[in-house]
């Protein structure tokens, strides 16, 4: 390509000692080369690799959330427990006066309703329109 | 140029494999160039090099000959440059100032130093505004004509030579005030 240059006597040789010699490394064509061979190569290792990390992790979370299942019945086990052995008499006393309650008809009757709502809340939630 | 025109006809004729084959050392010294003239890092400019090349390898077959292949090709390193410096940037920004200055001062260095006459004139070079430090460099690192930095730097060939005009005056200023004359 001729084109246009700009000539000073004075900084030309030195700009252009201070810019001689930088340059690539030998074999950048080479490596060039390996990256694109990686390219291709690289999605069956990528899957591989993603798949075996998420069974790890999933593996790792359900550990985790059995550990904490049972940690959590056990400590409500463990506290129902306490509080019937520490506080015996008002946990019988409080237990009549629920009992009381619920035979009442009216309380009864709406225990009743709201279990049933509950209960069909699934079916209806999935009749409405979305 | 016709390196250009053979490798624009083996892409058209779906032979992109040879087209990269010829493409690779017709480009690297340019690509490598504008690289470092952004980045002002050798072993970055040449990684972002790399990059680039794998880019256009993956691109390669998309390239319809409606922009010129060289300007095609200075597009897609130019922004890969920009982006890479940004990170560079940002990832400094994050660090305490003091090591900052000292790492961009390593980052910085141009070149192996090749006498130490012109280190003077390396540092005055780094405290050039940056549009005229990057023609300097792509002018002076393979003897570029004008055009062709211009054509590098997307910017118009007068602009160009405005900075180069800037820049050389901007460096006999500073050589004469650092006490050195510019011969």
């Amino acid at each position: 390509m001729s084109g246009h240059r700009l000539q000073d006597g004075h900084l030309d040789p030195r700009l252009r000692r201070v810019f001689a010699g930088i340059d690539t490394r030998p074999g950048f064509e080479a490596r060039i080369a390996v990256r694109i061979s990686e390219l291709h190569a690289e999605p069956a290792n990528v899957i591989r690799d993603r798949v075996e990390l998420r069974r790890r992790r999933t593996a790792q979370r359900l550990r985790r959330e059995a550990w904490m299942n049972v940690a959590s019945v056990a400590g409500a086990g463990a506290a129902a427990l306490a509080v019937v052995w520490r506080q015996g008499p008002a946990v019988a006393g409080w237990m009549e006066g629920l009992l009381a309650a619920v035979v009442d008809p009216g309380v009864l009757g709406g225990v009743a309703a709201v279990v049933l709502a509950a209960g069909l809340w699934p079916i209806l939630r999935g009749l409405l329109p979305r | 140029m016709p390196a250009d025109e053979a490798i624009i006809q083996l892409v058209q004729a779906g032979r992109e494999q040879e087209a990269f084959e010829r493409l690779v050392p017709a480009y690297r010294r340019r690509v490598f160039g504008l690289a470092f003239s952004i980045l002002r890092d050798r072993a970055a400019a040449e990684d972002l090099a790399q990059e680039v090349f794998v880019k256009l390898w993956q691109a390669l077959p998309r390239y319809d000959g409606r922009a010129k292949l060289s300007t095609w090709i200075y597009a897609i390193t130019r922004n890969a440059s920009v982006s890479a410096l940004r990170v560079r940037r940002r990832a400094l920004s994050m660090s305490d100032h003091s090591v900052r200055e000292e790492v961009e001062g390593i980052a910085a260095a141009p070149a192996p130093a090749p006498a130490t006459e012109d280190r003077e004139l390396r540092r005055v070079i780094e405290a050039l505004p940056e549009k005229q430090r990057q023609a300097i460099t792509l002018y002076y690192l393979d003897e570029r004509p004008v055009e062709e930095v211009a054509e590098m730097m997307g910017l118009p060939a007068n602009t160009v030579k405005t900075h180069l005009h800037r820049a050389r005056a901007g460096l006999a200023s500073a050589l004469a005030a650092a006490g050195e004359d510019a011969a």
